[in-house]
């Protein structure tokens, strides 16, 4: 049963899903079925290089480049809407002001 | 609480002082400077995790940062800002699978040299597998564990980050680690034949 079923069960004991009765279960097939345990190391070799192994480093100009992107970025249609409202708005008072000073 | 298992923490940008969360919601942009340089590296590094690709990862950082400054009001300043970046990141890069579906995995990029030649080789070979292995995972066992070993979140940190119990947090990283160990072993070539 352990056998056919050995990665789930290591994976549940990793991830903390196994009640101390699994458990003792486990480590006790552990102890008698060679082929489990070879595999049992080998997934905690595997655990290990997942922990250590190196993803990769950022490109320098990434920051540069966020910045860049977030200056040159369209404004969104709302405030488009409300500058070009503006702008009629105070064209329109320029051009009455005249008229009602005068 | 950590939680079990080995994790690694791989420099994980510092939490966020409240008073520059505050100017960051408040528009800010030499706060918005500041958590660009503190977490650029680790949405990176999560990004290449997730996609795999160099190109993909720097779009993905990109998209993130544009996203978060847009959404900056919806961060509450005195909350602790890296479970929302997180979060925010995660949707980002769902959104990008579902819109890509297909993975390739590239070569990784070149890594500091230091220490003997035949370490060098060794750690080269298993980042690369590591890397090819986590590219075979399905999407969601991929989010899981860059979640868990690239940021060294916690079990309830990333519950938190995912909106999800502590026991689904349980299952899924269960689930992505049997995944995960599934691929790495077929791509060790091991005479062991896998259970």
């Amino acid at each position: 049963m352990i056998c056919r079923d050995l990665l789930r069960w290591l994976a549940e004991r990793e991830a903390g899903r196994l009640d101390a009765r699994q458990s003792g279960e486990l480590a006790s097939h552990l102890r008698e079925c060679l082929e489990c345990r070879k595999t049992s190391e080998q997934f905690q070799r595997g655990m290990a290089d997942l922990g250590q192994a190196y993803s990769g480093r950022e490109p320098l100009d990434l920051s540069t480049r966020i910045l860049a992107r977030l200056d040159t970025r369209p404004l969104r249609p709302v405030l488009r809407w409300a500058l070009a409202l503006g702008e009629l708005a105070v064209a329109g008072i320029l051009t009455l002001l005249p008229s009602v000073v005068f | 609480m950590r939680g079990p298992g080995i994790v690694i923490i791989k420099n994980r940008g510092p939490e966020l002082e409240p008073e520059t969360g505050k100017r960051f919601r408040e528009g800010d942009p030499e706060a918005l400077r500041i958590i660009i340089w503190e977490y650029q590296a680790a949405m990176y590094r999560l990004g290449l995790r997730m996609f795999g690709q160099a190109a993909d990862a720097q779009d993905f950082v990109q998209d993130i940062f544009i996203h978060v400054y847009e959404k900056r009001r919806l961060y509450h300043s005195d909350r602790p800002f890296q479970p929302w970046l997180y979060r925010v990141a995660v949707n980002l890069a769902r959104g990008q699978h579902r819109r890509k579906r297909e993975y390739a995995w590239e070569a990784l990029p070149e890594k500091p040299q230091s220490g003997r030649a035949e370490d060098l080789l060794l750690a080269e070979e298993r980042d690369r597998r590591v890397g090819e292995a986590l590219q075979r995972c399905r999407p969601l066992a991929r989010e899981t564990l860059a979640l868990r070993f690239e940021t060294g979140a916690s079990l309830a940190e990333m519950a938190e980050i995912l909106g999800v119990s502590l026991g689904t947090v349980k299952s899924r990283l269960s689930r992505a680690l049997e995944d995960f160990q599934r691929c790495y072993l077929a791509l060790g070539g091991d005479s062991h034949d896998l259970p």
